[in-house]
């Protein structure tokens, strides 16, 4: 038998409730898998449940309607296997930056141990913060506290990394260096990756596979195979098949399907 | 050249006294003010029984023995400070309830705002019947008046925790206690502060309130003691120990505050 793949949507429902009390339709009939250590892009337009997709991995909320699975295994509830990076850092002022990054043992077990510390320091060292680990969160810049909520999210060494536009709140040019980074840290510890982004030139730069979404009830529209070799560098982005693969997807945003 | 150097000289000589100026200024005001009360209460002789010179006030307040005055800021401060720490401990539990649960938020909400909503000035003399002579009809006034706001923030600043850190929390399973302790309550911390140094003036609002309706003791119990005898310099005397004791429970919040969650702060004032 195959392995089970790391993530697993089966005909997927979500039905909100809105503030009005009508219900809105935010996922509807979404069927995708992610391979273990692959990295998966979602790219849509704002607003087409994206994060939606996102939580319902995490097993912060239950789907309506079909199931998600994690290896093979329907999720109930958030498990030890998934590591969150937010769209903001998320990260609590009162620790210094080493205590942020061993706050995920120190809420779900209550202490942290010697070894825990030792392990953040190494992730530190991984994100390029090991000079800053007391340091107080409001003296680091906002991709610097972007690198600590990925030491964080790694901390429990997640078999899956959920990305939630993390890089979204960031300048343009911190957030072309922190692509770069994510896909060293990827090469140095493969995960399997689950990023959402909006960005059509970050999910072609970092991505074995991209899920195009439709506007809201969310589905997939289309499923982009990147065909770039790695390790990608700034050439990556100069290659005119590049150019061509984002073109496609611009067009695929904007056309309505009833249009097409 | 030397002429240069001497300008120099002469600048940095003008910003330094500009710089102390600025440092003492707020001083100075106070110095300026009480002058000034002192020369129009001789210029235009107000009688002392309508505003007495802070001269005579000061006069008038040593002439009470410190025994005495000891006695009756003890009284006070000890019932304003019991008060508050009830509050406090009382609130901060309260406000979590409220935060955490629809049913407390339903039930508890609409009596704490009926509380509010009655002038406890007008209820002081009721729960002095009620509770009989003591500390303890003081300390339940004192303690009625201060701990509103305190709940009121605090439940505010639970409730705005960001969603992402709770979702961090849930995505953790640690708990309902942890993700109290660990992240809403921390991050409430400038909500509470916030309340706290609003409430340490009405604790003592609220001890001199109970004071003036059933006291032997205490700087309310003075000041309406004295004025009852035209004694209108000392009542001043006392008001001056009000405010003191009032400015330096404020000063000890902020300073434990700055020593204990310098982040709950703004920057310019940590």
């Amino acid at each position: 038998m195959n392995m089970p793949p790391a993530i697993s949507f089966d005909a997927v429902e979500q039905v909100f409730t809105g503030n009005d009390g009508a219900p809105i339709h935010a996922l509807s009939d979404l069927s995708f898998s992610v391979a273990r250590h692959e990295f998966v892009s979602v790219l849509g337009p704002s607003g087409c449940g994206k994060s939606t997709l996102l939580r319902l991995v995490a097993g912060l909320i239950a789907p309506t309607g079909g199931s998600v699975s994690i290896f093979g295994y329907p999720v109930q509830e958030p498990r030890d296997e998934i590591g969150i990076v937010f769209q903001k850092p998320t990260l609590l002022p009162w620790y210094t930056v080493i205590n942020n990054v061993t706050f995920p043992m120190r809420h779900k077990y209550g202490r942290v141990q010697a070894k825990d510390t030792a392990r953040a320091l190494q992730l530190l060292d991984l994100v390029g913060l090991a000079d800053f680990a007391d340091k107080r969160i409001d003296e680091l810049s906002g991709g610097m506290q972007q690198r600590v909520g990925i030491a964080r999210a790694l901390l429990l060494d997640p078999d899956i990394l959920l990305m939630d536009e993390p890089f979204s709140a960031l300048d343009a040019l911190t957030r072309d260096e922190m692509s770069f980074e994510l896909l060293r840290i990827w090469r140095d510890r493969p995960k399997t990756v689950l990023f959402i982004t909006h960005s059509i030139p970050e999910a072609l730069l970092l991505s074995d596979r991209i899920l195009v979404m439709s506007e809201r009830p969310g589905s997939i529209r289309e499923e982009i195979k990147v065909p770039f070799e790695r390790p990608r560098t700034l050439e990556t982005l100069g290659d005119p098949e590049f150019t061509r693969l984002a073109n496609h997807i611009r067009s695929t945003l904007f056309s309505k399907p009833v249009a097409a | 050249m030397t002429n240069l150097n001497e300008k120099k000289t002469a600048i940095s000589q003008r910003q330094q006294v500009l710089r102390l100026l600025d440092r003492f200024t707020p001083a100075l005001a106070f110095v300026a003010l009480i002058g000034l009360w002192e020369i129009s209460t001789r210029v235009f002789s107000i009688p002392s029984f309508l505003l007495p010179a802070p001269s005579r006030i000061l006069a008038d307040g040593f002439a009470v023995a410190a025994s005495t005055w000891a006695g009756h800021i003890w009284a006070t401060m000890r019932v304003a400070l019991i008060g508050y720490l009830l509050a406090i401990a009382i609130g901060i539990p309260m406000a979590v309830g409220l935060a955490k649960s629809r049913f407390l938020a339903r039930t508890l909400y609409p009596a704490l705002i009926i509380i509010q909503s009655t002038p406890i000035v007008a209820v002081a003399p009721i729960i002095v019947v009620t509770l009989g002579a003591g500390d303890l009809p003081r300390i339940v006034i004192t303690f009625l008046i201060t701990f509103f706001p305190i709940v009121v923030s605090t439940t505010t600043g639970l409730l705005a925790t960001p969603e992402e850190l709770i979702e961090l929390s849930r995505s953790l399973r640690a708990g309902t206690r942890r993700e109290v302790m660990q992240v809403r309550l921390p991050y409430a911390l400038p909500y509470i502060f916030s309340a706290l140094k609003i409430s340490t003036t009405l604790a003592v609002i609220g001890a001199v309130v109970a004071e003036f309706v059933a006291a032997d003791k205490g700087l309310g119990f003075f000041i309406s003691f004295s004025t009852s005898f035209f004694k209108i310099p000392q009542a001043f005397a006392g008001l001056v120990f009000l405010v003191i004791l009032s400015m330096l429970l404020f000063r000890t919040v902020g300073f434990l505050q700055k020593r204990f969650a310098p982040w709950s702060l703004p920057k310019n004032e940590r």
